[in-house]
């Protein structure tokens, strides 16, 4: 078996869905949390230092799985030729075993019903095949993605297996390489501090805030979209982590 | 064998599939043109994915650097590209012609389900009608009147029809390129000009600094051009994002971010000249060779304020944009040391109250910094257009010539103004100049007395001042046109309804504003053609646009006029005859008559041939810049039609015209970019961060485009509504903290416009003090509960054109307006 994997550019990505919408568009996927790619958009920082995080996500083919041990029905197996974490449908009875071993969150289920069956990225191999590449990659309108043995992306790419905020990867080890965000340059001069004070002052109206801290502490629970959650308790948890506001 | 039954399992769905092209073309994403490739079984669309007439199989699709320049990529679709099931597919899909019974209006009336010949008859009749009753200037299109155009398809036989002037996207530089750069661009799109002010994707790739200034071009102008700034980065041009919001651009592109607040951008671009003036830091050569010295010298004379008393110093514009003054003047160093710069300033920031100037002073920095027409720069007006890389086939409709030429008679955002003040003028409550004042009605033209509505998309909910959109559709007579889906504004105003097609996938009709089905590469990258198939079946009694056309004109005896090849085509055939015009001029094409494609070294394919890739690409030479052709033309000639043939600093067209009653602009405009017109009295814009309005409506709202509608286009797509994104309104922790909302509560947003109901998006990615929700939302009301301000209903969506105002006072420039003052609060109090 060759282990085939995805090369994933969080510099390039800017959380478009493309690849989601072109993914759930070839599976025939409903709407809904059985989303086989999940992109994630998060912020860090404050005003004016904000930064916007990226994953798209959809499985990481892992080297070392726990979804397939954690199978009762023995109803996840990777597949032979390219390595893909494949499920089983007439054996899966449902119990989500794999989902509580998976801290990426890779197995989906079209609603929190007991007994609903899991599904999950296939990698294409429908595709695969056919010689031709998974659909997500393919979509991607940054060209964030690249796709082929593993060996030969950590070659091409660098041996960056995690994104900052992800679970650990040491252990399961995806079949992932990663690009992080892009640096920050600052080409002018430009004190953070003062921004804000400025941006307190409205000329003759009232002031905006009074104190630099209301901008740069944020109290607990205003903005809930701080961070990288990939594994969801359920289907509202999923599809309030992967839907931005851009629209 | 698990795997392989798994296997097969998901290859059923995909086996024996057909291959079919079309093209991703809507309005709102500069028409982009992708390329989506379908798969189809039993007139059924079965999948949609992106181009592969090039670099197939390749998801990174890291060819060349060669290959890069010469645009030799893939036009991948965007999330709205793959998502055309969700809408084909609709179960609020409109299948049927329908006709309203009761009054118009949101809880008013009904529809009924008729036959097609009642609702052509019925149609063709009010024509007649109206056309004896009203005269031939009580028509009116909601959107494609625009360009100096009339929308009315049959009205040059039919001798009924109004053109308009103006446009809706770039509304707000259109005025400022024609005074100070001497470029008309509605001219330019009628072909009246060999000047080109675009660029083409890889000349960016010249560029050293990039200035996204209010453009977000991953979500505003995708297509090629997002992805080659990101490529130009790489490639270690810098980029800068100045805009209220973090954008995803300012994240994605950019390696600094300046957040300036809305509306204040004049100051900064002020400040930023002063600094040029003041240490003489600006490109003289191009200036002493293409700028008429009077103005640049009068410009200057303000900038330094000699003519005010205040210098237009980073210092003075430090309180107003809340941008740090050595920020500007670090800015205005690096801009000025680091040519070729594509400055872009985009079309938001100047499509608010007085933002003209603002894009104005950013032209005329271009100039002075020798940026504006070389490799790498930008002219940062329209920056559309760039000339063909090829001919392109085109069928011969063989329509006879026009016996009739609808004039302009307003500005195309004045519709509404035209329809609610004209029983004020025929009351003689205001007399016709007022009239043709408020509505920006060019001199001796005649006037318009609209009584009938073509609406064709979602028209009231589009642009700004919604309620008062509506209220003028309630007062006209009768309105008719293509509606696609149930609970959409528009059609509640409507009095017959046609089953709008998806023309990307169940017809070969014409897109939207005439282009025929070879559709070419958008503004940006003009290498290829493709020819967009009819995909998939029509559901219900949905049939194509051309034909109903044809059977309206058919009624009207015109027919034979307005599509001969084709008015005597039954439906069932229609389809084929259609393509077998596209045949015809694709072996017109093909012939090559004049060796234009062997030169290019293209080698056609017989038409069967070429249907199976039903795409052609060239290679760009060269990559177009701004006014190339001019440029690098052997004989020096100037691509400035202005007065004096210079680039004016001081538009003498301004200086020498009375703009109140001479031109259509019907009122004071400055010739030079100013903070502070003469005419506003000291007053600030109605949209301003610092009106006193504020006080009552203190948060800044800017209404950006959205990453998955294309205007309205969309809205209701389950495959990207709530599954892809939210629609909510962006604020700052602050404001929200202040307003005790959180993230995800509903709050109320509101002013003396309207008001709207939506979740809030708590995000450090907005400047205090601001808002932002994208356009295009569905009106959503809520009859039971009408208010003074929003007399239809309480709009449980967000539309946030309910929020801006229509007021374009003392003069027209013709904006669409994006921009108000609101507050926000927890809803249900």
């Amino acid at each position: 078996m060759t282990q085939y994997g995805f090369f994933f550019d969080q510099s390039r990505c800017y959380g478009c869905q493309a690849c989601a919408t072109a993914c759930k568009d070839w599976n025939g996927l409903a709407p809904g949390p059985e989303k086989w790619m999940t992109v994630y958009e998060w912020e860090s920082g404050a005003f004016p230092l904000t930064r916007i995080h990226t994953l798209a996500f959809s499985c990481g083919h892992c080297e070392n799985p726990a979804c397939v041990p954690a199978c009762p029905e023995n109803a996840v197996f990777k597949e032979d030729r390219f390595g893909a974490v494949l499920v089983d449908d007439e054996k899966c009875v449902g119990c989500r075993e794999c989902a509580k071993a998976c801290p990426f969150g890779a197995p989906k289920f079209a609603s929190d019903d007991e007994g609903e069956k899991m599904s999950k990225c296939t990698m294409c191999v429908d595709k695969l095949i056919r010689g031709d590449q998974p659909q997500c990659a393919l979509a991607c309108p940054m060209r964030a993605f690249d796709f082929g043995p593993l060996s030969e992306l950590i070659e091409k790419y660098g041996d960056v297996r995690s994104l900052e905020g992800m679970p650990d990867t040491d252990v399961l080890r995806p079949a992932m390489v990663f690009k992080g965000l892009a640096e920050r340059k600052e080409l002018i001069p430009f004190d953070a501090e003062k921004v804000i004070r400025l941006n307190a002052d409205r000329g003759d109206l009232p002031k905006l805030f009074d104190e630099a801290t209301d901008v740069t502490e944020i109290p607990e629970g205003i903005v809930l979209r701080n961070g990288l959650t990939m594994r969801h308790d359920s289907a509202g948890d999923l599809m309030r982590a992967t839907r931005n506001d851009l629209g | 064998m698990t795997r392989e039954r798994v296997i097969g399992d998901l290859s059923a769905a995909h086996d024996g599939t057909e291959i079919k092209y079309t093209c991703c073309a809507q309005n709102g994403c500069w028409d982009a043109s992708c390329i989506v490739r379908c798969e189809t079984k039993d007139g059924e669309l079965v999948s949609l994915s992106a181009d592969d007439s090039i670099n197939a199989g390749l998801p990174r699709e890291d060819v060349s650097e060669e290959a890069l320049w010469q645009g030799m990529v893939q036009m991948r679709p965007c999330a709205m590209g793959h998502a055309w099931k969700g809408e084909l597919n609709a179960e609020t899909r409109i299948l049927h012609p329908l006709k309203r019974i009761g009054g118009k209006g949101p809880g008013n009336g009904h529809f009924v389900e008729i036959s097609w010949e009642e609702a052509l008859d019925t149609v063709a009749g009010k024509l007649v009608e109206f056309k004896e009753k009203y005269g031939p200037y009580c028509i009116a299109h909601s959107v494609d009147d625009v360009f100096e155009d009339c929308g009315f398809k049959l009205a040059p036989w039919f001798g009924m029809g109004m053109a308009a002037w103006g446009d809706s996207s770039c509304s707000g530089t259109t005025c400022g390129e024609k005074m100070h750069l001497g470029f008309d661009m509605v001219g330019a799109f009628h072909g009246n000009t060999d000047v080109c002010v675009g660029f083409e994707a890889p000349d960016l790739f010249n560029s050293k600094l990039i200035v996204l200034w209010g453009l977000d071009p991953l979500v505003g102008w995708y297509g090629s051009v997002s992805y080659y700034m990101k490529l130009a980065a790489e490639r270690g041009a810098q980029i800068i994002v100045i805009d209220p919001r973090y954008t995803n651009s300012a994240e994605t592109l950019a390696d600094q971010w300046l957040p300036i607040r809305p509306g204040t951008d004049i100051a900064m671009l002020l400040a930023v000249a002063y600094v040029l003036y003041s240490e003489g830091i600006y490109d003289r050569e191009y200036v002493d060779r293409w700028v008429e010295p009077d103005g640049f010298e009068a410009w200057r004379r303000y900038v330094m304020g000699e003519t005010d008393g205040i210098p237009k110093t980073p210092e003075w514009a430090e309180p107003i944009t809340a941008l740090p003054a050595e920020t500007i003047r670090g800015f205005a160093n690096l801009y000025a040391t680091s040519k070729p710069v594509h400055l872009h300033f985009y079309y938001a920031p100047a499509k608010r109250h007085l933002g003209e100037y603002a894009a104005n002073a950013a032209m005329l920095l271009q100039a002075m910094t020798g940026n504006l027409s070389i490799p790498g720069g930008c002219e940062t007006g329209c920056s559309l257009i760039t000339p063909p890389r090829m001919p392109f086939p085109s069928v011969d409709w063989q329509q006879a010539a026009p016996e009739y030429n609808p004039p302009v008679c307003y500005n195309i955002q004045k519709i509404a103004e035209a329809i609610i003040q004209r029983p004020n003028l025929d009351s003689g409550t205001i007399d016709e100049e007022t009239y043709r004042a408020l509505i920006g009605s060019p001199p001796a033209s005649p006037l318009p007395n609209i009584k009938m509505m073509i609406v064709e998309n979602q028209y009231p909910i589009s642009h700004h001042e919604t309620n008062k959109r509506m209220k003028s559709l309630e007062m006209c007579e009768f309105n008719w046109g293509f509606q696609w889906h149930y609970g959409q504004a528009s059609l509640e105003f409507m009095d017959i309804v046609f089953p709008g097609v998806n023309m990307m996938f169940e017809s070969r009709d014409n897109y939207q504003l005439g282009s025929e089905r070879f559709m070419y590469g958008p503004n940006g990258m003009r290498n290829y053609f493709l020819y967009a198939d009819k995909i998939c079946e029509r559901p219900g009694e949905v049939r194509p646009i051309h034909w109903v056309h044809t059977e309206i004109a058919k009624r009207l005896g015109i027919a034979e006029k307005y599509n001969p090849r084709l008015a005597n085509v039954s439906l069932d055939e229609w389809d084929d005859a259609v393509h077998e015009l596209y045949h015809e001029a694709y072996d017109a094409w093909a012939a090559d008559p004049a060796g234009e494609l062997k030169a290019l070294g293209i080698e056609p394919k017989p038409w069967n041939e070429f249907l199976k890739m039903p795409v052609v690409r060239i290679p760009i030479d060269k990559p177009f810049y701004p006014y190339k052709n001019y440029m690098e033309a052997e004989e020096e000639k100037s691509p400035f039609a202005t007065l004096s043939g210079k680039i004016e600093f001081s538009s003498k067209t301004v200086e020498l015209l009375d703009m109140r009653t001479q031109t259509w602009y019907r009122g004071g405009l400055e010739p030079i970019p100013v903070y502070d017109p003469a005419y506003m009295e000291g007053k600030p814009a109605n949209d301003s961060f610092y009106n006193p309005k504020a006080e009552r409506y203190p948060l800044s709202l800017v209404t950006p485009v959205s990453a998955y509608r294309q205007h309205a286009c969309l809205d209701a797509n389950p495959q990207l509504r709530d599954e892809c994104y939210r629609h909510a309104i962006w604020m700052s922790p602050v404001d929200a903290k202040k307003r005790g909302l959180k993230d995800g509560d509903v709050a109320r947003a509101y002013n003396e416009f309207g008001e709207v109901r939506m979740p809030v998006y708590v995000t450090s990615r907005m400047m205090p003090g601001t808002a932002a929700v994208f356009h295009g939302a569905w009106y959503t009301p809520k009859i039971e509960e009408k208010t003074e301000n929003m007399p239809y209903g309480l709009d449980l969506r967000g539309t946030p054109n309910f929020l801006i105002g229509d007021e374009h006072a003392p003069h027209i420039v013709g904006a669409l307006l994006t921009a108000g003052l609101i507050e926000v609060e927890r809803a249900g109090r």
